[in-house]
């Protein structure tokens, strides 16, 4: 859980030392106060959400962790996650669960689907960004810019997208298809 | 680059029966410690999934802390 937050966060660039997992029993009242005086101090450090250098700025952050929330909850993520976590226990081998064997299979196994589908919310989130600013289109250029993703993983996304009816354009200009959601389509058919 | 005044907010997940209890005993025993931190008392550790601390850090926590 832990390791994949922390790969997540590098991809959304996002300072992973933000997060931490420590353990304190019940009788250890005074290691809690260490561990917590601690872990305030780092932050302290660290400062404000987006300020640190290699952070992306807070408004791009938010926009990021917003899809990477959606991401999270797509069937697609959470199998990968759940296959994971079987494929450990049923070496029925506790010798498995070393740091570097759970990052090398977070990393194998569910970041290249969870980027992908970070990705294409963050692409729709930008798009209605765009449209709520009262920019008609986006180019690939400019989700380029925005999401951080490599020309040909966005052109395969965008086509993709396109195929399901979600956005339409072309390379010069995408924008978030009428009705956008769902729900209105439902309702037409009615 | 330490902030003057900057306080920051952290989000706490502690578990019912470990670290929430040590910081029950930490209080009692009137142990100092800083005040930033914001609890939510789970159950156990492992009912936190990924998607709470993405929450919390959409929510605008400048850290997140997972105490079990």
């Amino acid at each position: 859980m832990a390791e994949t937050c922390r790969q997540v966060f590098n991809v959304i660039g996002l300072n992973a030392n933000r997060m931490a997992l420590e353990w304190a029993s019940a009788a250890e009242g005074p290691r809690f106060v260490e561990l917590i005086t601690k872990y305030v101090a780092r932050i302290r450090e660290l400062g404000p959400l987006g300020s640190l250098e290699g952070e992306a700025p807070k408004e791009v952050l938010e926009r990021r962790l917003e899809a990477a929330l959606k991401a999270a909850e797509t069937p697609k993520v959470r199998t990968a996650y759940g296959n994971v976590a079987k494929k450990l226990h049923e070496t029925r081998d506790f010798a498995v669960y070393t740091p570097e064997r759970i990052s090398q299979e977070v990393a194998d196994r569910i970041l290249p689907t969870f980027r992908q589908e970070l990705l294409s919310h963050d692409v729709l989130l930008c798009l209605a960004e765009a449209k709520d600013q009262g920019k008609k289109t986006c180019s690939s250029g400019e989700l380029m810019d925005l999401t951080g993703a490599s020309s040909e993983e966005l052109d395969k996304l965008l086509s993709a997208l396109a195929k399901k009816g979600v956005i339409e354009g072309e390379a010069a200009g995408w924008s978030l298809k009428e009705p956008a959601c769902a729900g209105h389509a439902d309702r037409k058919g009615e | 680059m330490t902030q003057e005044g900057f306080n920051p907010h952290i989000l706490g997940f502690f578990c019912h029966w470990c670290c929430y209890a040590a910081a029950d005993a930490a209080g009692v025993a009137r142990y100092q410690y800083p005040p930033n931190v914001r609890v939510i008392r789970v159950m156990c550790t492992g009912r936190i999934d990924f998607r709470f601390i993405l929450e919390g850090f959409r929510c605008g926590a400048d850290g997140v802390f997972t105490g079990g």
